[in-house]
């Protein structure tokens, strides 16, 4: 039976090298954290859709809150 | 001229009433009464109320029904009355919301009309607010007769027309050229449209596949 610190060792020798673990936990974490670390074009076009989109969508639910601000004020008025 | 219809002027009609929905809410004293009617107590005049108003062509109260379907639309109304005006009682709530609900479904049942707001929001020419604002309404619309699955006209309306709806979303959230709040308020719109299971279940494989793809491309905005 192979020994506990034979197994460990041959573990340790299948894992990545430390330089490529660091790099796999940029690319899995960097996004989340909306960091430009080793970004590439397509990721900061990528960036940037999602900021466009996001702006309209304030624009967007601003426009529907007002209505909605319009409609509420114009109930009062019919009812008072 | 179409089927004795002059569709030029059916259409300037529908144009000048979009306009409006953004701006000043005016009403004539009949179309007041009717909403006034709509909020009373006594059920015969709520349903008359409905069908009245369900067989008119008019994008502001289409766009009134969709904030009675709101349950926090109505809360708000009744917090300001404190419950004097109105004894809003749970079954009084729900029962202004299904004739709300009925009254909304027989309007989009009117294929003209349905026709004429589907070509308003597909219309680059009209302002980004107006055509932001239908689409986003006629998503809520759409949402609401999913909850209400109890609505026979809710159902017959989502499974008539619901699938068109869609698929003008569709085409205007893979335009390039739209606005982009446009492009999001379809995307919001389309999330809450195929939340109705009777638009979701009726869609075309193809169709429904661009659907999905679409709304993962938009998550960001409508998760």
């Amino acid at each position: 039976m192979e020994s506990p610190s034979k197994r460990a060792s041959s573990c340790k020798a299948l894992a990545p090298a430390p330089s490529i673990r660091i790099i796999m936990l940029i690319r899995e974490f960097a996004p989340v954290h909306g960091m430009f670390i080793f970004q590439t074009g397509q990721f900061k076009e990528r960036e940037e859709a999602i900021s466009k989109n996001r702006q309209a969508q304030r624009t967007v639910l601003g426009w529907f809150s007002s209505l909605r601000g319009r409609m509420m004020s114009f109930m009062k008025k019919l009812f008072s | 001229m179409l089927f004795g219809l002059d569709l030029r002027n059916l259409k300037m009609t529908l144009v000048s009433k979009v306009k409006k929905l953004t701006g000043e809410i005016t009403m004539t004293s009949e179309q007041k009464q009717l909403i006034r009617d709509l909020f009373s107590s006594d059920e015969k005049s709520q349903m008359e109320a409905a069908m009245a108003i369900g067989k008119s062509r008019d994008v502001r109260i289409l766009a009134m029904l969709q904030f009675y379907l709101q349950d926090d639309f109505l809360d708000e109304l009744l917090a300001h009355y404190g419950g004097k005006e109105f004894h809003f009682r749970f079954a009084q709530k729900k029962m202004i919301k299904f004739y709300s609900l009925v009254a909304a479904s027989n309007m989009l049942l009117e294929g003209e009309f349905f026709g004429g707001v589907v070509s308003e929001i597909a219309n680059p020419s009209e302002s980004t607010e107006e055509r932001s604002d239908i689409i986003f309404m006629m998503g809520a619309v759409f949402e609401s007769f999913g909850r209400d699955l109890h609505a026979r006209e809710a159902t017959f309306v989502s499974e008539k027309i619901g699938g068109q709806f869609v698929k003008t979303l569709v085409s205007l959230l893979s335009s390039e050229s739209e606005p982009d709040e446009v492009r999001v308020a379809s995307a919001i719109a389309l999330h809450k449209t195929i939340f109705n299971p009777n638009i979701s279940t009726n869609l075309d494989p193809a169709l429904a596949k661009e659907v999905f793809s679409l709304l993962k491309a938009y998550g960001d905005v409508v998760g």
